[in-house]
């Protein structure tokens, strides 16, 4: 292994079992890895990849995606169940601030508790000790217990030891997160500061703005599999535009470059329509509303539902996918953009379900007064044969109550079914996907 | 072959590398323990002394009990609680071991960790109050007889190997009930059965036969007797007694931590 390499990851895959498993034998299992039960799941899954000394890696990926176990593995505190890890140097390793403290002790005391704990030498602490304390700067409380402190105290306290480690690897795991804006800035100084001595830094964060500032490199976890592994910028780009689309996927409208508001809320991305298509709308609109509320600074000016490629229909048939398009027009500008959603309900009066821009962390962008926008969302509807109505309200983002324009009866949607495929009574209210089998049981001997 | 020589050196390799990081535990340990109490570390000293009180209050002016039948009930309290910090050491650092690393999380799935040190800070906060407890024995005992016999010397003879044989149990121990949490449960009892199963109250030749021979396979009537024998009795230690103890509590150094280790990297799994 060439010395250049910091952190060195082949073919590693984490498997948890679902049931707890008496393992312990006199002297251990000794590096034999056993064989899985099949009742359990797979956290990580071949993941490969190599750091060189001195670089910054973003690890970026939703919850769940095998970070921590990833993190784990690499400080040693997990084993892998398949595949090689190896780390070189001193790993200070930031997966849980203040978890060598003792709360009962005043914060000098910590220091010097936890900085042994943290594998640093008596004269290191000591001489060690006043950075530390000048950067945790909490003032008198560094004498008091650690009991005492506010969260933002100790993190800073367990922040300003973990960094004064001199590691030759740190790890930080969404320590940042905690702690103020102050603060936070502090901390990524500090960060590039140790990255200057050609520290190795492996750095876990949902704020891909601190990914994108800190690290040249991102590796981009996708549910145990390195979906992605490049540069830190096209890195995070292209996972800002997977959490996109993968709630809202197939989103046809064109797309201008999604971008990440300051308050760390996705804007909707204004696509454009041309033509015909845009400038119709929907001469029935007005007249099918059964209500509308609404102080009017935006308004509905219609509602189509149109089938996969696009035609507007009146009736699907059953488990069909649609697209439901709404057009709006500005009466004056909105500058801070809006939430718009769409209510969908049976015959009967019930709520089925919602879709709200606000529940998936979108808002429309800045509209301006006298535009025409429309406003397009493609849905699998797992309905039964039957009546449906669509209802669509905008409001400015993030608020409750306050509404521009809400429509109710907005368009119709009849969901048919083939009574030869389906009988009489198709799916009565939901259609769900489904397979079934049929296993014969052998009685056991 | 070297790593035959070098296996039974293994256990104390923690001391050596973590040394810093083992005296902040055991300081922790000890200071911790009293830390929200008004009296604070004088507890360290308070609670033997309080223990013998109550001992010598029981046995002696009570009971009006008598070691082996002779001597005066002062002498009896002497006694028993000579013997009683021996035990006592054996029990607090047994006791623990089965919630250690459980008590201790964070240190396992959080950072990077010796997990071995543990039971080093254990036994040796364990000893610190072995240490107060002999020490607090001693002054009752210049009280009582007036001086203390030169034989106190053998001590650390005794001592050191009994002190490496319950190493070895809390490191088997620890991580024994890392995958099995029902031994918590389970060591009270037998700690308990372990006390009355030793000559803690009385000498082994004050017992009938058949009790003598169950006594012999409890590895604390050794223990008793010979660290009896040195401070009470006057007496060197039984050399070959002693030999065997050092064999046996290195050998159990070297198994328990060989175990603690081999098992070790189940552990945050099985937490």
């Amino acid at each position: 292994m060439p010395s250049d390499i910091a952190i060195s990851v082949r073919g590693l895959s984490k498997y948890y079992e679902f049931e707890h498993v008496n393992e312990w034998s006199l002297f251990g299992r000794r590096g034999r890895r056993r064989a899985r039960s099949g009742r359990g799941y797979l956290a990580l899954s071949d993941v490969s990849f190599e750091i060189p000394r001195g670089q910054a890696v973003g690890l970026i990926g939703r919850n769940g995606a095998g970070k921590s176990t990833l993190l784990q593995i690499l400080t040693g505190s997990l084993q892998p169940s398949e595949g090689e890890v190896e780390v070189h140097g001193r790993v200070s390793a930031l997966l849980e601030l203040g978890a060598g403290f003792n709360p009962e002790f005043t914060g000098r005391e910590n220091i010097f508790l936890a900085g042994a704990v943290l594998g640093m030498s008596a004269a290191e602490i000591r001489s060690k000790y006043q950075a530390i304390v000048d950067f945790a700067d909490i003032g008198e409380f560094i004498e008091h217990p650690v009991k005492s402190y506010s969260s933002g105290m100790m993190v800073r306290l367990a922040f300003a030891l973990q960094v004064h480690v001199d590691p030759d690897v740190l790890i930080v795991d969404e320590a940042l997160s905690v702690g103020d804006i102050f603060f936070q800035q502090k901390c990524i100084a500090k960060i590039r500061e140790i990255l200057q001595r050609g520290v190795t830094l492996l750095f876990v964060s949902h704020g891909l703005n601190s990914v994108k500032s800190l690290c040249s490199r991102a590796i981009h976890l996708e549910r145990g599999v390195v979906r992605a592994d490049g540069p830190a910028e096209e890195v995070c780009d292209a996972y800002q535009n997977s959490m996109t689309s993968s709630s809202l996927q197939d989103w046809k409208l064109a797309v201008e470059a999604s971008k990440m508001a300051e308050d760390g809320e996705a804007l909707l991305p204004v696509g454009c329509l041309r033509g015909a298509d845009g400038a119709k709308a929907d001469p029935e609109f007005e007249r099918r509303l059964s209500q509308r509320s609404g102080s009017g600074e935006l308004r509905f000016t219609g509602m189509l539902v149109m089938d996969e490629r696009g035609n507007p229909v009146h009736a699907i048939e059953q488990a069909g996918r649609v697209r439901v398009r709404a057009y709006l027009q500005a009466q004056k500008d909105i500058p801070d953009g809006a939430a718009i959603g769409i209510l969908l309900r049976d015959a009967t009066g019930v709520d089925l379900m919602a879709f709200n821009t606000d529940f998936y962390r979108y808002r429309l962008p800045a509209l301006e007064a006298g535009r025409s926008y429309a406003w397009e969302l493609e849905l699998d509807l797992p309905l039964a044969r039957g009546y449906y109505s669509l209802h669509c309200g905008v409001k400015p983002h993030a608020s409750s109550g306050y509404f521009y324009d809400r429509c109710f009866n907005a368009a119709l949607l009849e969901v048919t079914s083939n009574p030869v495929t389906w009988g009489e009574y198709g799916g009565r209210i939901i259609h769900a996907p489904a397979s079934a089998g049929l296993f014969a049981i052998e009685q056991e001997a | 072959m070297q790593q035959v020589f070098r296996g039974p050196l293994l256990p104390y390799g923690p001391l050596v590398r973590y040394g810093y990081l083992v005296r902040q535990l055991v300081w922790r340990d000890l200071s911790g323990k009293f830390r929200r109490s008004s009296l604070g570390m004088l507890w360290i000293v308070l609670s033997p002394l309080m223990l013998l009180a109550g001992y010598t209050l029981v046995f002696g002016v009570l009971l009006q009990a008598r070691w082996g039948g002779a001597g005066s009930s002062l002498e009896f309290a002497l006694v028993l609680y000579s013997g009683l910090i021996f035990y006592n050491f054996f029990s607090e650092v047994v006791g623990r071991s089965p919630a250690l690393i459980h008590a201790n999380q964070p240190y396992v799935k959080k950072m990077v960790f010796p997990l071995e040190v543990l039971n080093w800070s254990v036994v040796l906060s364990a000893a610190v109050n072995f240490l107060v407890g002999l020490l607090s024995w001693m002054v009752f005992c210049v009280f009582v007889k007036k001086g203390l016999p030169l034989s106190v010397l053998w001590l650390p003879l005794v001592f050191i190997p009994f002190a490496l044989f319950t190493l070895g149990c809390s490191w088997l121990l620890s991580g024994y009930a890392v995958f099995h949490p029902d031994a918590e449960h389970v060591v009270p009892i037998v700690l308990l059965l372990l006390m009355f199963l030793s000559p803690l109250f009385f000498p082994v030749d004050a017992l009938p036969e058949h009790f003598r021979a169950v006594l012999q396979f409890n590895p604390l009537s050794y223990v008793l007797e010979e660290g009896r024998a040195v401070l009470v009795g006057g007496r060197s230690p039984d050399l070959g007694v002693v030999a065997i103890g050092w064999v046996v509590g290195v050998l159990m150094a070297w198994l328990g931590y060989a175990s603690f280790m081999g098992n070790r990297e189940g552990f945050s799994d099985a937490i």
